[in-house]
């Protein structure tokens, strides 16, 4: 059993530092929280996108953690796209060491969007998908459309989620929207980036790093859960598009570890990427029935005053989305959530809290369960 | 046309080609849908470095066998209709096909677009790739054999016989045992049985158009087919390299000497010269070579493009405008509204029937070739 032992993170906004910059700053955080040492670490999972657009040209990115550290210990890197962070956490929860820092960092606005739409696209399956423009707002776009047929989910379900991730977010320093009110029909007004998804239904691009210390020594948040799954990559070849197996398969896998139902949940971090990624999500981690999501929006009971609070940090949608760090940020907060250190956004009487992160279109995701003990 | 490679045994499918059932071993076939049903529709708004032009849809088509592939089109479409890409119903046309794994299948679905080849056992067949230089096919300087190799199937398939087609390509900047060692169409010719003719040792006959005179290589003037296979790339003086620059070969090498200093000393327009030479030629049909694809400084110093299609028509001026369009190219090559003007084909895009895929979901931004000062110390 690994327990959390300190966390740590930048503020995810547009600031163009290079990624170590950010790594720095995030370690240091995670470091003093857990009142541990560089010296105390036994090895670091590092999480980091290789962005061809990144000026820094820096691949063997945990070869320079080691100058970095000045320190000669085993560090390993995950990389799963958007879902390197829970990678990093799932792999290191499965080597045999005491300390360990798993680190997300990445700088990708460093290029006009074209470019980094390019670039994110290289998640996708490069034949049928890249060529065909299946850019990730479009093949999420694909999902909305069959979910609104087969389930009467709508765009004003979609806007409701993105709206509660943003009020959420206004509450959270470390949020791009943090202090930023935005409405109901800012969000419905916005352009249309690929029918019917809107610029408010997609996650905000941002840099930033993300850093949690975990140890086999006992603090008051244990990690009880850990499932990883992996999907085929073309979201066309899956028997059901709205259904994301790979959610599922993972979710179980925690769920069972844990010796807990979603319904023993009290708040999640969902890898909101698209606002229809965390309505899919509510029924894959069975949080709802299939067809079903919707209903939690409507009634408030994924909002922070709700019966299951989802994404309280304002998800990627508002806390913004740097694509490696976000696994490991969702950790970060949802232990400070447990610890009831999340002042104006807090969960009361929060005890167990889960996170999902997912790496391109539902191919990798990583679940994760975290106690109060 | 949805393509699925399916086990003969278990029944088990892939989205693309495996050699053999990673299950059960056994033999897999080839399973191809062309009437396909739209089940998913998407307007993309968003422009990326792949896909500049927007908006432009997304469909999910869906065969009868639930097999489904996303398609990219400026069309619009509901969902519930039926899409399928019927072969060309006017000339001139061009076809784009996207290669999805498979080149064999991408060069027999283009020709199936412009309406298929007309070939028997005594059809005498002349294909003329691009071996200019002593370079490996990645480097996509000279057309990649497996083009060549997939168009050699196809002839066959429809009853030419390979002891009458001849793969025919003289190399300028390197002997020619170099360039078919490197540019792999040596072993291609010898796998397949297909003679190779080095049009430098071949005879040639003169030939003259309003005082162009050339010697041109008599091989061509007894075939019932040509089949021209340029690799499409960014070329210096003509822009871009597509069926017009790869039939200058056609020409003694001492004659190509000529044209070149006369070039340098500004006495000639290669692109006049090139045009020229294309009315003394007979008729011939073009595979565009996109299967990597040049840009930048072509046609030797560019970069890989990694164009992943495959051009065909009857009309080597369009083929060559399709080509120039799905590159966005800024300057429109010279040559190409000259040859259209002497009838050798049409530039307006506007009167070409392009099938298969669209131009502009094809397209993207191809670098130009410049040149630079590396060029000049290399």
């Amino acid at each position: 059993m690994h327990y959390i032992k300190g966390v740590g993170m930048t503020k995810f906004d547009i600031e163009n530092r290079n990624s170590m910059d950010f790594a720095e700053d995030a370690i240091m955080l995670a470091l003093d929280d857990s009142g541990l040492n560089i010296d105390d670490l036994d090895a670091v999972v590092v999480a980091n996108s290789d962005n061809a657009f990144n000026p820094e040209r820096q691949r063997h990115f945990n070869s320079f953690l080691s100058s970095f550290f000045r320190r000669r210990m085993p560090i390993i890197r995950t990389p799963a796209v958007c879902g390197g962070g829970g990678v990093a956490l799932w792999t290191a929860l499965r080597l045999n060491y005491n300390n360990m820092l798993i680190l997300g960092t990445d700088r990708l606005l460093t290029a006009p969007s074209e470019l980094v739409t390019d670039q994110i696209l290289e998640a996708a399956d490069r034949i049928y998908e890249q060529s065909e423009g299946m850019i990730f707002p479009a093949q999420n776009a694909l999902v909305a459309q069959q979910h609104f047929m087969r389930y009467g989910s709508n765009s004003d379900d979609l806007a409701l989620i993105a709206l509660k991730n943003h009020e959420n977010a206004f509450l959270n320093p470390k949020a791009m929207f943090y202090g930023k009110k935005v409405s109901l029909e800012k969000i419905k007004s916005s352009p249309v980036v690929a029918s019917p998804l809107r610029l408010f239904d997609c996650s905000i691009t941002v840099n930033g790093a993300a850093a949690c210390v975990i140890s086999k020594d006992k603090t008051n948040i244990k990690i009880s859960g850990s499932g990883l799954a992996v999907d085929y990559m073309a979201t066309f070849e899956r028997d059901d598009m709205v259904t994301w197996t790979a959610i599922k398969n993972a979710a179980d896998a925690a769920y069972k570890q844990a010796n807990l139902k979603p319904k023993d949940i009290d708040l999640a971090e969902i890898h909101d990427a698209f606002t229809i990624v965390e309505l899919v999500s509510y029924e894959d981690l069975g949080f709802a029935e299939k067809g079903h999501g919707q209903e939690l929006i409507r009634d408030g009971t994924v909002k922070l005053d709700g019966k299951l609070p989802v994404n309280t940090s304002g998800g990627l949608k508002a806390k913004g989305h740097p694509i490696s760090p976000t696994g490991v940020a969702q950790i970060v907060e949802l232990t400070e959530q447990l610890r009831g250190e999340s002042k104006e956004r807090q969960v009361s009487n929060a005890k167990i809290g889960l996170a999902q992160n997912i790496g391109g279109a539902g191919g990798t995701v990583s679940v994760h369960i975290v106690e109060r003990c | 046309m949805i393509m699925r490679w399916v086990c003969e045994n278990c029944k088990r499918k892939w989205i693309y080609p495996v050699k053999k059932c990673i299950y059960c071993k056994a033999d897999i076939k080839e399973e191809t849908s062309r009437k396909l049903k739209v089940v998913g529709f998407t307007k993309v708004n968003v422009p990326s470095v792949m896909h500049p032009i927007t908006p432009y849809n997304i469909l999910i088509l869906e065969d009868d066998n639930q097999n489904r592939i996303p398609r990219k089109t400026m069309k619009d479409y509901n969902i519930g209709d039926y899409y399928e890409e019927m072969p060309a119903t006017k000339e001139p046309s061009v076809s784009i096909v996207k290669i999805k794994y498979d080149i064999d299948r991408a060069v027999e679905d283009a020709l199936y677009l412009i309406n298929d080849l007309d070939v028997d056992k005594k059809s005498k067949i002349l294909i003329k790739p691009n071996m200019m230089a002593a370079a490996y096919p990645y480097l996509a300087v000279t057309t990649n054999p497996k083009t060549v190799s997939a168009i050699i199937k196809y002839l066959i398939k429809h009853g030419a016989k390979k002891e009458n087609i001849v793969v025919a390509e003289q190399s300028i900047y390197a002997p020619i045992e170099a360039a078919l060692k490197k540019t792999g169409f040596g072993l291609l010719c010898k796998e397949q049985g297909i003679n190779f003719v080095d049009i430098s040792k071949s005879e040639f006959v003169e030939k003259e158009f309003e005082g162009f005179k050339v010697k041109i290589t008599k091989e061509i003037f007894d075939k019932d087919l040509i089949i021209n296979v340029p690799v499409l790339k960014t070329h210096l003086l003509f822009g871009i390299s597509g069926a017009f620059e790869n039939m200058s070969r056609l020409i003694a090498s001492d004659d190509l000497l000529k044209i070149e200093q006369l070039t340098k000393e500004r006495k000639i327009d290669l692109n006049d010269t090139i045009v020229k030479l294309h009315k003394i030629l007979p008729k011939y049909l073009t595979v565009g070579d996109g299967s990597i694809g040049m840009e930048g400084n072509g046609p030797l110093k560019g970069a890989p493009a990694f164009l992943s299609y495959i051009l065909a028509s009857k009309d080597p001026v369009a083929h060559d405008a399709v080509f120039h369009e799905l590159g966005l190219f800024l300057r429109k090559a010279k040559y190409l509204e000259a040859a259209s003007k002497l009838d050798l084909g049409e530039s307006n895009i506007e009167k070409i029937e392009v099938v298969g895929n669209e131009i502009k979901a094809t397209a993207r931004e191809l670098k130009p070739a410049i040149g630079s000062k590396l060029m000049e110390n290399n």
